[in-house]
């Protein structure tokens, strides 16, 4: 008896050929898309704007009007520029795996992520049995909210920012710790030991991480002596910090980066919802819109995280031609696509690796740099 | 602002703040009275921003809430066996806890009616940048000794918490499951 020989399937194609009018194809194509951005963007100065002024004035002195329409609009924007991130995301893992990533629901795959929603808000809303209901049901949103709030105080220009708090480094520290209480009371809520593991881990991941990135935030602080990020952006007008600083101010992205991956429990460190060991921690029993939630959390927090290295580091808003919010966004962009680079590299840690790195290696580095900023700014104001 | 505005601020933050208070003491299931601290202790940070404490406000929310709140939620999912919801709710030291907080109560009560109250149009409160490097400038300045006696204090609590924590086990805990419902359907 023989077996049929073996046959080679036949070639598809990924597009990750060297096929020269393809690649030149999607460069043109990358070009029409970043002309049409750079035309739309400085055609913006020039719309009739003075006839939304009215409406302007009459928002700015109501306070109470003022400020319900701050937070719907910082709601909005974290809400819709998740479903972009997402979409960005899967392309990047695409990318980064040699496949294509979505592709069928509108414009190379762009509406998917709608799609998506779409069917999570039309799903079961299912409540484990012996699940804490309220708990369970609090969770999602005890953990968005703190998210939410700390783009209240974000520039995205000189006067596109919510509220410009005069410590508003202290106040998106203070708040992004509270999203460990959002995931306590899921890893609670769920009564599933995967969910209360992965709750305790992304618990003490997020306090032990808060410290030296705190740390390392206080560097910029003594550097630039406010704890206002427009003032931190107006401050770094002759240089970015990153550049101006390089001796202390690149060691102190480079933690303000390890910690900003913890905090967001992003690879490596995904510990608290390490499919391979918890199947998928704190949001194991969530589905439908109360998943959703976790998601958007997560995504707007990525965002966030990119948008505070810009500010703190990179000149936040500032650069030539475009517009102020324009450069935020393409430097925020770019930081965001650094965190999926990492994503997709390098694998997980594990718990006590990623507990020593902490507590041995990242909050003696940071405080080591911190006193070398403070010495470096008494130096240069004797 | 009006005062109107401001009165109904100061109401729903006096609402937030003493609602969720009553469910602390109240709830049969100590981890959602827990979790009830939560909008008290942001009540608080909100009646702080009413009198122009800023840096009050962000340190409340910081330490009260990010630290102090989830180290008491992870302790009390770590020690699951004071969970069970059918424990009473008064222990053995209730005959002397009453008289005690009595006593406070009385005290503070008649230190609150002793203290005058400022009438009539306060003055501007200082800029948060402004209160902020006060406030640092007296820590480490006239304040300074209390405040590192204050560090020593919390080295010492981190210290007898890990000696604490490295103290042979006498038993096993127990692995017995508590319905976490609180026994409400």
């Amino acid at each position: 008896m023989s077996l049929p020989p073996l046959r080679r399937a036949a070639p598809t194609r990924t597009g990750f050929e060297c096929d020269p009018a393809f690649v030149a194809g999607q460069f043109a194509a990358g070009v029409a898309v970043l002309v049409a951005a750079i035309a739309a963007a400085s055609a913006l100065p020039r719309l009739p704007w003075r006839l939304v002024d009215p409406v302007l004035i009459f928002i700015g002195s109501h306070p109470v009007v003022n400020a319900l329409v701050k937070a719907l609009t910082v709601t909005v924007f974290v809400t819709v520029h998740v479903i972009f991130l997402i979409w960005l995301e899967r392309k990047f893992a695409g990318w980064m795996q040699a496949r294509l990533g979505p592709m069928h629901v509108g414009w190379k795959g762009a509406l998917q992520t709608v799609a998506d929603a779409v069917k999570l808000l039309m799903k079961e809303d299912i409540i484990p049995t012996r699940a804490d209901r309220v708990l369970f049901v609090v969770a999602p949103f005890l953990t968005f909210m703190p998210t939410l709030l700390t783009f209240m105080v974000l520039p995205f220009s000189p006067t596109w920012v919510a509220y410009d708090f005069p410590l508003g480094i202290l106040f998106v520290l203070a708040v992004t710790t509270n999203i460990s209480l959002g995931t306590l009371a899921a890893g609670w809520g769920a009564n599933n030991k995967y969910s209360l593991l992965g709750g305790a881990r992304a618990c003490a991941q997020v306090l032990s991480y808060e410290i030296p990135m705190a740390v390392a935030m206080l560097s910029v602080v003594t550097l630039e002596g406010t704890m206002s990020l427009t003032e931190i952006v107006k401050h770094q007008q002759s240089g970015w910090n990153i550049v101006a600083h390089a001796p202390v101010m690149i060691p102190a992205f480079l933690i303000f980066m390890v910690c900003g991956l913890a905090e967001l429990n992003r690879t490596p460190f995904d510990l608290p919802e390490a499919e391979s060991e918890l199947v998928s921690g704190f949001h194991t029993e969530y589905s439908g819109m109360r998943f959703a939630f976790f998601y958007l959390g997560e995504f707007a927090a990525n965002f966030f995280t990119a948008g505070l290295a810009v500010t703190l580091f990179f000149g936040g808003w500032m650069g030539p031609w475009l517009p102020a919010p324009i450069w935020f966004g393409i430097k925020t962009i770019a930081v965001v696509a650094l965190f999926m680079w990492i994503k997709w590299t390098v694998p997980r840690l594990r718990v006590d690796q990623m507990m020593g790195f902490c507590w041995k290696f990242l909050v003696p580095a940071s405080i080591v740099i911190f006193c070398a900023t403070a010495i470096m700014v008494m130096v240069a104001g004797s | 602002m009006s005062s109107l505005t401001i009165l109904g601020a100061f109401l729903s933050l006096a609402v937030l703040t003493l609602f969720p208070a009553v469910m602390v003491i109240s709830t049969r299931n100590i981890l959602h009275a827990g979790f009830w601290l939560l909008p008290t202790l942001i009540g608080v940070a909100g009646l702080y921003a009413m009198l122009d404490a800023h840096f009050f406000v962000v340190a409340q929310v910081l330490i009260y809430i990010g630290a102090i709140l989830v180290l008491i939620l992870f302790a009390l999912m770590l020690t699951r066996d004071v969970m069970n919801p059918r424990a009473p709710q008064h222990n053995r030291l209730v005959t002397a806890a009453v008289p005690t907080c009595a006593s406070m109560a009385a005290l503070s009560a008649l230190l609150l009616a002793r203290h005058p109250w400022p009438t009539g149009q306060p003055e501007a409160a200082a800029g948060a940048h402004d209160q902020t490097v006060a406030l640092g400038r007296a820590l480490i300045g006239t304040y300074a000794l209390p405040f590192e006696a204050a560090s020593v204090l919390l080295l010492a609590a981190l210290v007898g918490a890990i000696v604490l924590a490295k103290a042979p086990q006498t038993e096993p805990p127990s692995a017995e499951r508590i319905d976490c419902t609180g026994g409400e359907k």
